[in-house]
């Protein structure tokens, strides 16, 4: 039994869960929409927009922690990015950086949001009413399913490692040992995408990918 | 039911790995119709490989592998694929749609059946191996023995004439290995099974191919082979 990593709380029940997935995706997606096409000093916008978020997190009992955490998580990449912007724009530099990073905050709130309140599975239905290409849902689908799979595998092979590490290790030898964990699980994957490959050819698969009509 | 029918026909199949170990060399092997054929053998002995041939997953380099009647090439792959249904023996590989449901009409699908037929018969199969609340999970919340029956309902909706299995009661507990052992006992499908529990192929199968190093060293009906106690000596079988 594994646990659950995406759609963690997608399981909850609230009426903000209860909403069909396709009009919780225009919705979400027309929010992050509106924020990216918000001035940048539009301050009060984003207030406004923090706050319905807010109140819609409220609404669907997920715990606000959570998305503060997942937030956190994203961010460092986001600074990475839009550190530099101040060197070169002597001018405004600083307030461009502020509104992408307040931009990028609440984004990422909305698409956690969506991603809390919608079990993956529904949203793969629903972007696929929306006309999405095939191809792209299968390549979500997969990624969906294999993806617990290569952290339970990480996990496996990282508590064989350590009921092995019997002496005190250095820094090097971490690094090391940590290459090789990630040599191992990437092979390991690609044997998998064989395996799976075929076994989907096995059932008739040809090449076009084919879905049930709604 | 005509006993005579040959199911599966293997003759003078060689089989060479990419990095050029033999894999299969000169096997013949003919499964007739209700058959339940065992393939024994220790680890790396060619079992898998064998059965990767029998839906054309494979191909040997010589040698010939008929089933139905129908030549294993490229024109009647799709044929051959729908009568042959193939369980791999990691339920992870089988099943890599985010639903069961998905899952299980994966092939039905790729056979162009209508929608209220593929539904009939997903709830059918799921039914059939005691699944039936489960359309709606993912397959990574299930436990190991509910992805190994869902596997087998995957195959078995799409009605193949063949069953070939590899490994099916590796690491299932003992209530689900005796469910399942039941199961294939009642069904009067051809099977093929590859398998290290002699228990269930002795209670399964009516024939056994006993494989070494790429090889059959002994294809035979269930009393003959287990009859042999040097046979089974020579193998460790016993």
């Amino acid at each position: 039994m594994n646990h659950s990593y995406i759609d963690k709380y997608a399981d909850l029940d609230s009426p903000i869960h209860r909403i069909h997935p396709r009009i919780k995706i225009i919705l979400f997606f027309g929010l992050v929409l509106c924020v990216t096409l918000t001035g940048r000093t539009a301050y009060l916008s984003f207030v406004i927009y923090g706050t319905v978020l807010f109140i819609i997190a409220v609404f669907s009992k997920i715990p606000l922690l959570a998305i503060f955490k997942k937030i956190l998580a994203v961010i460092p990449f986001v600074v990475l990015i839009a550190v530099f912007i101040p060197f070169f724009n002597k001018e405004n530099g600083w307030i461009v950086f502020s509104s992408i990073v307040i931009k990028a905050c609440l984004s990422i709130f909305s698409m956690t949001l969506l991603t809390s309140v919608t079990k993956f599975t529904s949203l793969l239905k629903g972007i696929e009413g929306l006309k999405v290409p095939k191809i792209f849902i299968m390549i979500m689908s997969f990624m969906y399913r294999y993806l617990f799979l290569l952290i339970g595998e990480l996990q496996r092979m990282q508590r064989a490692k350590e009921s092995r590490t019997l002496l005190k290790t250095n820094n090097l030898n971490v690094i090391k040992t940590l290459s090789n964990i990630i040599g191992v699980l990437f092979v390991r994957s690609y044997e998998r995408a064989e395996r799976v490959y075929l076994a989907m050819c096995s059932r008739g698969f040809d090449g076009e990918i084919r879905t049930l009509d709604e | 039911m005509n006993r005579d029918e040959k199911m599966i026909e293997i003759k003078d199949l060689f089989y060479k790995y990419p990095d050029g170990t033999n894999a299969l060399e000169d096997v013949n092997l003919d499964v007739c119709k209700g058959d339940s054929v065992a393939i024994l053998g220790p680890n790396g002995a060619g079992k898998t490989t064998l059965l990767l041939h029998m839906n054309g997953i494979l191909s040997g380099r010589s040698g010939l592998v008929n089933i139905c009647g129908l030549a294993v090439n490229k024109e009647n792959l799709p044929k051959v694929r729908e009568k042959v249904g193939l369980v791999f023996q990691d339920p992870d590989d089988q099943l890599f749609m985010p639903t069961v449901f998905d899952d299980v009409a994966f092939g039905l699908i790729n056979m162009g059946l209508e929608p209220d037929e593929i539904r009939r018969r997903v709830s059918d199969a799921l039914k059939l191996v005691d699944m039936a609340d489960y359309p709606e999970r993912t397959s990574h919340h299930l436990s190991y023995g509910e992805k190994k029956r869902i596997s087998l309902a995957t195959v078995l909706c799409m009605d193949p004439e063949i069953l070939v299995m590899d490994e099916p009661t590796g690491n299932l507990d003992p209530r689900h290995r005796k469910e399942f052992i039941c199961f294939l006992k009642d069904t009067d499908i051809t099977k093929v099974i590859a398998s290290h529990d002699i228990d269930m192929v002795l209670s399964i199968c009516n024939k056994a191919a006993v494989f070494d190093k790429g090889r059959i060293v002994a294809f035979d009906t269930m009393d003959k082979i287990f009859g042999d106690k040097e046979l089974l000596k020579n193998y460790g079988l016993d």
